[in-house]
């Protein structure tokens, strides 16, 4: 190892590092592809590790910096979620389906890391097709947490989250459609954003429920956090429900600190199911921000907030089983050879290449889509999406923020839920809203049961991500539980 | 909520996803149980609720006057490079002179 080079540091001290000449990115790449590729026997954190084309990124960033250009992350190393095509990169989406897909053309924000001169080391492990809330749902098996490798990472993000917790690089993409960024960002003890429906392009993107899906960051602090939103937000083009919304600076509230943060508790989500060390951390965490300034009031209520399971169980899957139709074994992905006709071959090359969990999503979108029940399901669950979203709204006119847990429990044994989808479901409890809702969210480390990390959940404004990461900031400038490690893996 | 092994069937064929016994046993389980937990959607009153068309309720592509406002989100109507044949071609599991070839679509 190189004088003065800690992989461990934050994105923002190695741009640092760049700039003095302590070490250049190629250095830092190097170490890097050795660390991950190390770590990847006991998490099975990626499902590739993309060192040729990552070694001239890194080589091309060296050149940029000796020739003085800037750029906050310029030569910085990140990890993306499988699910985001890479052009000339095989991109599986954790599926069977996808085993040897390799993208003609790279997703918007891939192609934005690219142009600014961000080093992609590896594609991360995932649920299939996004699918699940522990990573065990992964055709390439299930990551580990690195707090505990006894433990799931979350889901889905699971690699993307396992791989920042571990110290193996210090940002990367996931994505989040029903807490698939924030829930593994809470159990592997980092931070985590699923920013405002539209805020970031879902172009290039495996498409699971597209009314929901958003890609977002994975970060230690949030000044990193910052700095990678800045470079993937924006509108795009290609994709017609990113919004024309402007990109402000997501560091211009980073002197706000805590004073007069209007921080609202629905209450009526904390009454069951929370283990007793995630709510005392939450706890502490209020703690922390009232003793400093901020207003907390306990009395807003979004009552229909339960409802937000059973709707985004129905409404997600649905979308699902219509993305999923185009993977029909003809133009791309798995095909069995033989069948007598197209239709056998079709049925017979989805039901080999998807797992258990996407078929089960498949058949409960297609079933409640199906002649006969689409009012009493699909419209019914649209309709009550309609009022959780009045309801956010009323209570974000009282209140600034909305806090929770990200999750009801910290990281739980593999293996321990992966035949009970209800329970599995249930994990999701406090993160699916913001999804249904189209608000932005984001989870920050707020304490440990044992040795398990807790995250605090904060959910804003629409387009107020800002917010979110000045809250954040204060509250990291504070505590220490952002900077708590995993003993080497 | 009860879901009989015969509509499992029936919508795995509407889904064009086959499956084995013993995975449709299973999924007659999973989904009578998670078809039970959606009743509880009937506790909210909709009945003067429109359904969300739009995650964030805010920009619809379309809307006329929008779109002489500030032209939403629609690119000019311009050619552009598509992709190529070969592109398109190259993760296609069978090809012949340039198509995709599939088994026949009638018996």
């Amino acid at each position: 190892m190189m004088a003065g080079l800690d992989i461990g540091s934050s994105a923002a001290q190695h741009a640092t590092n760049f700039r003095s000449n302590t070490y250049t990115p190629t250095d830092l790449f190097k170490a890097v592809s050795a660390k991950i590729t190390i770590q990847n026997k006991n998490l099975n954190a990626f499902i590739s590790i993309t060192d040729e084309e990552a070694l001239k990124a890194a080589e091309v960033a060296t050149q940029r910096i000796k020739s003085g250009e800037n750029g906050s992350l310029l030569g910085i190393p990140i990890a993306v979620k499988d699910l985001l095509s890479t052009a000339g990169q095989r991109t599986t989406a954790g599926s069977k389906m996808l085993e040897n897909f390799i993208p003609v053309q790279d997703s918007t924000v891939v192609q934005k890391l690219k142009d600014s001169g961000l080093v992609i080391v590896g594609k991360t492990n995932l649920d299939e097709f996004a699918m699940g809330s522990s990573n065990e749902y992964s055709a390439y098996g299930p990551v580990h947490n690195p707090w505990d490798l006894s433990k799931v990472p979350g889901g889905s993000s699971g690699g993307s989250a396992a791989t920042v917790a571990a110290r193996g690089v210090p940002l990367s993409i996931g994505t989040d459609t029903g807490g698939s960024i924030r829930q593994p960002a809470a159990l592997c003890g980092v931070m985590g954003l699923k920013p405002t429906y539209g805020r970031v392009s879902r172009f290039g993107v495996v498409a699971f429920a597209s009314s929901l899906d958003q890609v977002g960051p994975f970060s230690r602090d949030a000044n990193d956090m910052a700095d990678l939103l800045q470079v993937i937000a924006g509108h795009d083009e290609k994709d017609s429900t990113s919004s024309l919304e402007p990109v402000p600076d997501f560091k211009s509230t980073f002197n706000r600190g805590f004073d007069g943060i209007k921080i609202g508790i629905p209450s009526e989500l904390l009454q069951e199911g929370v283990e007793d060390d995630v709510l005392e951390s939450f706890e502490h965490a209020i703690d922390e921000f009232e003793s400093r300034g901020a207003i907390i009031n306990r009395d807003i209520s979004i009552p229909s907030i339960k409802a937000a399971l059973p709707v985004y169980y129905l409404i997600a899957p649905s979308e699902a089983s219509a993305n999923l139709a185009r993977y029909d074994g003809v133009k791309y992905g798995f095909s069995v050879l033989d069948g007598k006709n197209a239709e056998e071959v079709m049925s017979a090359s989805r039901g080999m290449a998807f797992g258990p969990e996407v078929k089960r999503r498949i058949m409960i979108g297609t079933y409640a889509l199906s002649a006969g029940y689409y009012d009493a399901y699909y419209l019914k669950a649209q309709k009550v999406r309609t009022v959780i979203q009045e309801e956010f709204h009323t209570a974000l006119n009282e209140v600034d923020t909305i806090f929770t847990p990200t999750t009801p429990t910290t990281a739980f044994e593999l293996d321990s839920k992966i035949n009970n989808p209800i329970e599995m479901y249930l994990n999701d409890l406090f993160t699916l809203p913001a999804n249904i809702v189209g608000l932005p969210a984001l989870s920050t480390p707020c304490g440990f049961s044992g040795d398990l990390p807790i995250g605090l959940q904060m959910i804003g404004k629409a387009f107020r991500e800002t917010d979110l990461l000045g809250y954040t900031h204060a509250y990291q400038s504070v505590t220490d539980w952002h900077k708590s490690e995993p003993t080497d893996r | 909520m009860e879901i009989s092994k015969e509509d499992v069937i029936h919508v795995a064929e509407l889904a064009r996803v086959q499956l084995t016994d013993s995975e449709a046993t299973k999924l007659q389980q999973d989904l009578s149980l998670i078809f039970g937990h959606f009743e509880s959607l009937n506790e909210v009153d909709t009945s003067n609720v429109n359904p969300t068309l739009h995650a964030s309720g805010a920009q619809i592509v379309l809307a006329r006057h929008d779109l002489e406002e500030s032209h939403q989100n629609l690119r000019q109507d311009e050619i552009r490079s598509p992709l190529s044949p070969n592109q398109v071609l190259l993760n296609a599991p069978r090809t012949e002179d340039g198509f995709i070839r599939i088994k026949g679509v009638l018996d």
